[in-house]
């Protein structure tokens, strides 16, 4: 009859505990919401941080940051480690990214832009499932296309569409190049002053039933040899659209400048304008080719199944490389590197693993391996300031919330002072009238997180993969685009917890003070 | 010769309103033997309801000492002045006091449900006191649906369920038209005389007074005058 009494209660003050339940669940739907919307951004900013770093990361240059514009720290003959590090425990798969900065040329280079130019490889086994899964999510071949409305990629023109005569570009570069000396020109589109890159096998892609097949010019990413996938956005800054040709513009490894005519197979539109901005994707050959280092690689990016084995990896890599010198790989080139040397001739190992060993002693082989915790060590902190925020907004929804619920409690109880004193008189122990309270207390905060469970959650578990535009308002916020709110196990127990907490506080609050309350006091009240 | 089942001594009670100090009790001694009718009489204000309180266990005296069947109730600890009220005592206020979300026969189990009693025990004891107070009609009633006569013979038998030794009653009949009041009173006199409870009732009102069987006047806060009527 305990129960029922409180059960009678909360119905005869029905208003009352609407108004508690309404509370609570307001509170625990904020909480809820919020924390899924930070998991969200955080879990988006993860995933698109690596899908274009990988989970794990290779790259040359031990002492110092990447420098992504100095060819010279690469990894040569970097298909064996590749192969090596693919079949390696909890990895899933591991490609080579190549970055050139570059000039996207159209018109004669009446209209240019600089860009990051990444060379990408497809893993020998697949795609890297994540590898710029933002970038191949959203391609299109028609400019102003929505992503992912399925773009016809059945036929894309070879280059029969490069340009005939190549563009007088000797002014520009002759701008650009601060180098002292003389450097040649090097047209990839024509006739290399260095002779015929040398001859090698091209990858081949899985496609559907399992088999691996060559990879055909229907492939829009990576774009195939000669091709190139701009964004959407770069796409209109340069007025060019899909088939199109651009010219490519960067420096190889001694300096001297180099293009390449490229037709755009596709493009592509992410949710961050930089990142739009500033990128442009080749196939690694023509990025190696461009750099004239062929058969290297700049950094070879690893995909595991779960990013928080990173650091195991990375650890087991290391090892890999301290274990086996050369590990299949060369050291660090460094100057130029002839054709005849770079893929004609495999580097010798053992020779090669001991000049990197002494020339940085932190890490074997002249690599480093680095975890995409250590790479976006600056995002992380933006991602604490959110995790902050989250703290931060919970903490005020307990406060508010925990102020009207309190408040509430308090009045029901004090409106029926004079039944808790009447109840007191006939031989109700103190404790019990302050147990009677929490029980009330206890059934409001349940109802409460029911009911913020019954609005919230498939709501939440409703929104669509791709998650729900916002627009303008996101980016506006720094948010993106598009809102992914993730609804995890933590973050509902964090809100149902913080509702009953702040619930029971309340209640337990109420019941404090009328356990102080001397019965006589409550049997005066009407 | 028995115990009396309630002895004051010298009690006092002040009460401080902001920085005035007001003697609502000034050295009251009063016994009452088992069995006994006593009414307290007096004007407002003269201290009824305090001196009811104290014996009742809701209140603490300032000075003096309070023994209930005995036992000297101020060293009592918190927990034993709830067990001494749940068991010993019953009380009956001036407005009824029901639970209302509790019907006529819950409200009357519920000192049962706190003394815990059995189940089937706890039947037997609703059935017999509602029987006592001729409320086998309205036992699923709740409060708002019962008339005030109604609603305090509800108190009454839950004030006498738990067979206590001393029936204690605020001005019992105050909200009640005067026959129904009388009524109230004879079925308290009733049990007096049938089952030999003591029952200690305050009231102004003269007419009721001829159901004690002793008289305790008060005035400002002081015995002035006791006797058998
Ligand atoms: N909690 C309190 N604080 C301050 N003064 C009080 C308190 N309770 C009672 N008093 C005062 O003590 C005196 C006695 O009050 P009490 O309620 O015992 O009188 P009463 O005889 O029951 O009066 P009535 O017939 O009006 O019910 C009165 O002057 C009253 O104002
Ligand atoms: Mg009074």
């Amino acid at each position: 009859m305990i129960l029922e009494l409180v059960a009678r209660s909360l119905v005869r003050h029905r208003g009352r505990t609407l108004l508690a339940v309404v509370a609570v669940a307001l509170s625990v739907m904020a909480v809820i919401l919020v924390s899924a919307l930070v998991d969200g951004l955080e879990g988006g900013f993860l995933e698109q941080l690596t899908g274009r770093s990988g989970h794990v990361r290779i790259q040359a240059g031990a002492e110092h940051e990447l420098d992504a514009y100095s060819l010279e720290d690469v990894i040569p003959e970097y298909s064996a480690l590749r192969d090596r590090v693919a079949e390696l425990p909890r990895v899933r798969a591991a490609g080579a990214l190549f970055q050139l900065e570059a000039l996207l040329l159209v018109e004669e280079g009446r209209r240019n832009f600089p860009v990051v130019a990444t060379g990408v490889e497809l893993d020998p086994e697949g795609r890297p499932r994540d590898l710029l899964a933002e970038v191949r999510r959203s391609l299109t071949t028609e400019p102003g296309q929505e992503p992912g409305d399925g773009a016809d990629f059945g036929e894309g023109p070879s280059q029969a569409d490069a340009p005939e005569d190549l563009p007088p570009y000797g002014d520009l570069l002759e701008a650009r190049s601060p180098r002292e000396g003389s450097f040649r020109l090097r047209s990839l589109d024509g006739d290399s002053p260095y002779g015929e890159a040398p001859d090698r096998e091209t990858p081949g892609v899985e496609v559907a039933g399992g088999q691996t097949a060559a990879r055909s010019s229907a492939a829009p990413f990576p774009p195939d040899e000669g091709a190139i996938v701009i964004s959407q956005r770069v796409a209109d800054l340069l007025e060019v659209s899909a088939d199109e040709p651009v010219v490519l513009l960067s420096e190889d490894v001694t300096g001297a400048p180099v293009y390449r005519s490229l037709r755009v197979a596709a493009l592509f539109q992410t949710d961050d304008p930089d990142f739009d901005r500033t990128s442009v994707f080749l196939a690694h050959e023509t990025a190696e080719e461009m750099a004239y280092q062929y058969g290297a690689t700049r950094q070879i990016a690893l995909f595991l199944d779960d990013r928080a084995d990173a650091l195991a990896v990375a650890e087991r890599i290391r090892e890999m490389l301290a274990n086996t010198p050369g590990a299949g790989l060369g050291g660090p080139a460094v100057g130029i590197v002839s054709p005849e040397r770079s893929g004609v001739e495999p580097a010798s190992g053992e020779g090669r693993g001991a000049d990197n060993s002494s020339e940085s002693p932190g890490e074997p082989g002249g690599l480093r391996v680095r975890t995409w915790e250590q790479i976006h060590e600056g995002f992380l902190v933006t991602l604490e300031l959110f995790d902050l925020v989250r703290v931060l907004i919970v903490a005020l929804m307990v406060v508010v919330a925990g102020g009207t619920i309190a408040n509430t409690i308090l009045m029901s109880v004090f409106d029926r002072a004079q039944e808790f004193g009447t109840m007191r008189a006939i031989g109700l122990k103190r404790r019990a009238a302050f147990g009677l309270v929490v029980a009330e207390g206890a059934v409001v905060a349940l109802a409460g997180v029911t009911l913020a469970t019954i609005l919230t959650v498939p709501v939440l578990l409703a929104v669509p993969e791709g998650g729900v535009y916002v627009g303008e308002v996101g980016v506006a916020f720094g948010v993106g685009e598009r809102l992914r709110p993730v609804l995890t196990l933590s973050s509902w127990l964090t809100a149902a917890g913080a509702g009953l907490g702040v619930a029971l506080v309340g209640a337990g609050y109420a019941g404090y003070l009328l356990w102080r309350s001397p019965i006589t006091s409550l049997l005066r009240e009407e | 010769m028995q115990e009396p089942i309630v002895r004051t001594e010298a009690v006092e009670k002040t009460y401080l309103l902001g920085k005035t100090e007001v003697r609502a009790l000034r050295g009251v001694d009063l016994t009452i033997e088992q069995g006994d009718f006593v009414s307290v009489m007096g004007p407002s204000g003269c201290g009824k309801t305090t001196l009811l309180n104290l014996i009742g266990c809701i209140d603490r005296p300032t000075a003096g000492r309070v023994f209930f069947d005995g036992h000297d109730v101020s060293s009592f600890s918190d927990d034993q002045e709830a067990d001494t009220r749940l068991s010993g005592m019953g009380f009956i206020f001036q407005s009824f006091n029901l639970v209302p979300v509790l019907t006529a026969a819950q409200n009357i189990e519920f000192p049962l449900i706190l003394a815990k009693r059995k189940r089937s025990e706890r039947r037997k004891r609703v059935d017999s006191v509602i029987e006592m107070v001729g409320l086998e009609d309205v036992r699923d009633h709740r409060p708002d649906e019962l008339s005030g006569g109604q609603r305090q013979r509800v108190a009454i038998a839950r004030a006498l369920v738990n067979e206590p030794r001393l029936v204690i009653a605020d001005e019992p009949t105050a909200n009640l038209d005067s026959e129904t009041g009388e009524a109230v009173l004879s079925a308290m006199a009733r049990l007096n005389y049938e089952d030999g409870v003591s029952f200690l009732f305050s009231t102004h009102d003269e007419r009721i007074v001829s159901y004690a069987r002793r008289i305790v006047r008060l005035r400002d806060g002081a015995v002035v005058g006791e006797g058998a009527r």
